[in-house]
């Protein structure tokens, strides 16, 4: 039942999906004459794998480049760097046959369930349709897994006909995970798929997502912002801020004993919110400060403006993701030391 | 303050009234013989009576006969102009929000075409061609295609960001499925709408080309031609100017009733039920 | 009392039907005090919100009960009298901080305006000096270049501030905020929320906090209010309500929330099925049905009963005891189909 790391594989084994150096930059355009005065840096360099059946959080906070990071796995958008393996087979620039193969293998759940549903569609139609994309099956086939779906997920199988906009979010929500897993994918990128929820609404579906996973084996990419929610889902977290991986490793562990100081800031925030009873709001975060505009990163690490250890050599040198051991990698220059690292308090 | 007392009216009134020109127009005709060109010269300007319900014009043509034919003359040319712009609009649209190199041309060639006005380019066609039926379809068409290209250019750029079209990429739909299944779908409500709009635009620059002699030629019982003829009349025969003029209004009155409702309808349908709307409503 | 809501019912008018959103809710909030209304979206936490400052016009919803702010019954006060309250003496701020400023004027500037309005006399230097002072208050750094600033060049979090900096301007005694930091990231959100506490401590303005977020509420307020399906379903003191809930809502949603605290990949508590329909609610208890403790009384309706001097639940059973049997909360509701 639990999703444990038991039946995952070793990072080492074939991985699923490689991604490596990838970057994605929008051009920013002048209002009057259309010129390319800039870019946008959403993903700079970022490199991870995830073995079959295993689940990567990814999680950062607005701007961050998470959402664009999914919406490139997929192949919505083509990244402008970096390469994208997907079982072996390059798929960075696929276009054509090939890209519909990808897309085959790989679906994406949305963030708002009230956007990500066609509203003149019906719930059976929205289901269907990617196996009738991709030509899975016969009529038959289609709709009696149509049928299967809606029990998988928990749609009562008589709202069949019904359009979404009878639904609730955290139904909706069900029915594009339904969607999704249609055509039997091999790995599912979820864009938060909870945020737009209701708290017992959320909880709902990540129980589902976690049972869904331990019975269909397959992986997953889980965007987000709350690290509790993330954490519920995922074997790894990789943390993600202006563009780049900074910390990734295994669930516990990184929350147990981040080794990066963005890591460790945004852990402490969690569970200053998280304390019993009144906490002392006054008490400061180890950083402070915003989020750097990603038009115009800071030189060398992206977090040393806001970080409490930040040197000379942060702002010369960018720090590259290393492992540490332990199944952790890191891009800091000075990762904190496990004693330390766990920052309770 | 006249959008206010608008909203209060039923619902049914402007399908209402668009339903029984389309009564008057083409099924009256079946139960009763009327002959809009028939003449009585003993009957001239005859007020309305039991044998003319209506009265008679300077002809001693019967009126009733006479508006009956103009509503299907009114009718076809907003039928007609709606359907051909609507239809070469959209694939004009379609086209542009797709085909990205291509998008800014043809948006640029519509934006030139609407700055044209569209009775002065009848007017044109009529002295060039004649007058008839199908130069004044072909003119208010031109005229009338921006309209429907720039509303299904700036829809579908709209929606390709929408989440339902986005999903369905992700899927793995191919362009022209999720043309057909996901954008057109979402797009017809507002196209409805407008085509209301244009129908009764089209139908209003018909009589009044009709009224400046550069429409239908009399005897042609356009309902333009025939506010303009009962002009002479009007002050000894008022009901040749009267009726006419009161056709042209309620059909367009209808008609913009319609499309009103209708896009009030759209606008709501978005909405969801129950609390959610109540919160919606508020915050 | 700074406030007192007697009997608030609100029903707005909708295609479907009257939506009861709100039901005869009775609230109090005190001088100074912090109070959160706790709910997920359409418990009617946002109607009362915009209730109370008279925002919701009869002419979407049907309105009963009363309102007293400071001793005057202000849900009876003609609109134009009512906006004096306004801005000055109940001041909101919003989620989107952004889309609620102009976006077509510098932020300085509509500080600068809302303080002039108020006090005709204001030399523009004096207001100035003020607008300086409120940046500063509200943690703004650099607030002499901030106040020339447009809002789309300030994050989500400095927007906020600068919401707040508004809001405070004319030292109301109430502030009402909806759902103040849900649009902002983890780190920020605590930064707002230490401002939120540290103004009530200087200023001494009363607030109240209307989210779905328990953390938030926890962290702030002196007292909450959990709402569900347009009523008040638990009051009391927030270290309590929060620590051992009565209502088993209240312990649902509180269990059904991740939290990194707790194991890693134990099913979560979710709460099976949906919130009633507010055009036709339940005649009983408006939990019941997803209530894993509903008896056949909980067929009649429960007032909100007083459980000790603090303390209210609308519940037959508010125990401590249920909040142990956590077990049965984990039965997912939904038939689950073999699948490949």
């Amino acid at each position: 039942m639990t999703p444990t790391t038991d039946n995952t594989l070793p990072v080492a084994a074939t991985p699923l999906l490689k991604v490596e150096d990838l970057e994605m930059k929008f051009p920013l355009h002048s209002a009057l004459l259309r010129r390319t005065i800039g870019w946008i840096q959403a993903v700079r360099g970022v490199s991870f794998s995830i073995s079959p059946g295993e689940s990567l959080g990814i999680v950062g906070e607005s701007g961050c480049g998470k959402s664009t990071l999914a919406e490139t796995v997929v192949r919505l958008t083509t990244p402008t760097g970096g390469s994208i393996v997907f079982n072996g087979r390059d798929v960075t620039a696929a276009a054509g046959g090939d890209l519909r193969r990808l897309r085959r293998d790989v679906q994406m759940v949305f963030q708002d369930p009230f956007q990500s549903l066609n509203p003149r569609m019906t719930v059976r139609q929205l289901i269907r349709e990617p196996m009738q994309v991709h030509r899975i099956g016969t009529v038959e086939e289609q709709q009696s897994r149509v049928a299967e779906l809606c029990d998988a997920v928990g749609i009562d199988r008589r709202l069949i006909d019904r359009r979404p906009t009878t639904f609730s979010g955290g139904q909706r929500q069900r029915i594009a995970i339904a969607r999704a897993l249609a055509p039997k994918p091999k790995l599912l990128v979820l864009d938060e798929p909870v945020s737009a929820l209701d708290t017992s609404v959320q909880a709902q579906i990540l129980n589902l997502l976690n049972e869904l996973r331990a019975r269909m084996g397959i992986s997953y990419i889980f965007i987000g912002h709350d690290l509790a929610v993330v954490r519920q889902v995922c074997d790894r977290i990789g943390v993600m801020y202006l563009g780049k991986l900074v910390e990734l490793g295994e669930s516990e562990t990184l929350l147990e004993a981040p080794r990066h100081p963005y890591t460790q800031t945004l852990l402490s925030a969690v569970k200053a919110l998280e304390a019993d009873g009144s906490i002392d709001l006054t008490e400061n975060l180890p950083s402070s400060g915003e989020v750097p505009s990603p038009k115009n990163p800071p030189s060398g690490c992206g977090f040393r403006t806001r970080c409490a250890y930040a040197t000379d050599e942060c702002a010369s040198d960018s720090p590259e993701l290393l492992d540490i051991g332990s199944l952790q990698e890191v891009a800091c220059h000075f990762p904190l030391k496990l004693t330390d690292g766990s920052s309770r308090k | 303050m006249l959008k206010k007392r608008l909203r209060k009216i039923p619902s049914g009134v402007g399908a209402g009234i668009v339903a029984f020109w389309l009564f008057v127009a083409y099924i009256l005709p079946i139960f009763v013989d009327l002959d809009p060109l028939a003449t009585f010269p003993v009957e001239r300007l005859s007020p309305p009576s039991a044998e003319f319900l209506l009265g008679t014009d300077q002809f001693g043509r019967s009126m009733l006969d006479r508006i009956a034919a103009g509503a299907r003359i009114s009718l076809e040319v907003g039928a007609f102009t709606t359907i051909l712009a609507a239809a070469i609009g959209i694939t004009i649209g379609l086209i542009g929000g797709y085909v990205k190199y291509l998008g800014g041309l043809l948006m640029r060639v519509t934006d030139g075409l609407m700055a044209f006005p569209g009775a002065l380019f009848a007017i044109v066609l009529v002295a060039v061609f004649g007058q008839g039926f199908l130069q004044i379809v072909f003119a208010l068409t031109v005229t009338f295609v921006p309209t429907f290209a720039r509303i299904t250019y700036g829809e579908v750029l709209a929606l390709q960001g929408a989440g339902y079209v986005r999903n369905a990429v992700s899927v793995g739909c191919t362009t022209p499925r999720v043309i057909v299944r996901h954008i057109l779908p979402n797009l017809i409500p507002s196209l409805i709408v407008q085509a209301t709009f244009v129908c009764a635009t089209a139908i209003i620059v018909e009589a009044s080309l009709g009224f400046i002699g550069a429409g239908l030629a009399p005897p042609d019982p356009s309902w333009g031609v025939m506010v303009s003829e009962g002009q002479a009349f009007m002050r000894v025969a008022w009901w040749v100017l009267v009726f006419p003029c009161l056709a042209i209004a309620s059909l367009i009155f209808g008609l913009c009733l319609l499309g009103d409702k209708i896009s009030d309808r759209v606008e709501g349908r978005g909405a969801k039920t129950g609390a959610e709307t109540a919160e919606g409503v508020v915050s | 009392m700074l406030l007192q809501v007697q009997d608030l019912s609100i029903n707005y008018a909708s295609s479907a039907g009257r939506v009861h959103a709100v039901d005869n809710l009775s609230l109090s909030v005190g001088e100074g005090e912090i109070i959160a209304v706790v709910g997920e979206s359409g418990s009617g936490k946002s109607s009362v919100g915009l209730a109370i400052p008279g925002l919701i016009t009869a002419s979407i919803a049907t309105i009963s009960g009363s309102i007293w702010f400071k001793g005057e019954e202000i849900s009876r006060l003609p609109s134009h009298d009512l906006r004096k309250f306004r801005g000055k003496e109940i001041s909101m701020i919003f989620q989107n901080a952004r889309a609620a400023l102009n976006p077509v004027r510098t932020v300085g500037d509509q500080l600068l305006e809302t303080l002039q309005t108020r006090d005709k006399d204001l030399s523009a230097s004096r207001a100035r000096a003020r607008a300086l002072e409120l940046f500063e208050l509200v943690g703004i750094s650099d607030p002499i270049t901030r106040l020339g600033a447009y809002p789309h060049q300030l994050s989500g979090g400095m927007c906020q501030r600068v919401m707040i900096a508004l809001a405070v301007s004319l030292d109301p005694s109430l502030l009402i905020a909806d759902e103040p930091t849900s649009a902002l990231d983890v780190t920020v959100k605590v930064q707002i929320l230490q401002l939120l506490k540290r103004l009530t401590a200087q200023i001494g303005t009363s607030i109240i906090i209307i989210t779905h977020d328990l953390n938030v509420a926890r962290a702030l307020a002196d007292r909450v209010a959990v709402m569900y399906a347009g009523q008040i379903v638990e009051l009391g003191p927030a270290v309590d309500v929060l620590k051992t809930p009565k209502m088993p809502y209240t312990q649902a949603l509180f269990q059904s929330l991740p939290r990194l605290g707790g194991e890693r990949g134990e099913q979560l508590a979710a709460i099976p099925g949906q919130p009633p329909n507010l055009t036709a609610p339940p005649q009983g208890c408006r939990f019941a049905d997803r209530c894993p403790h509903a008896a056949n009384i909980c067929q009649s309706a429960p007032e909100l009963f007083g459980i000790t001097d603090s303390r209210k639940a609308r519940c037959f059973f508010p125990h401590d005891s249920l909040l142990r049997a956590q077990t049965s909360f984990n039965q997912p509701e939904e038939p689950k189909a073999a699948i490949s």
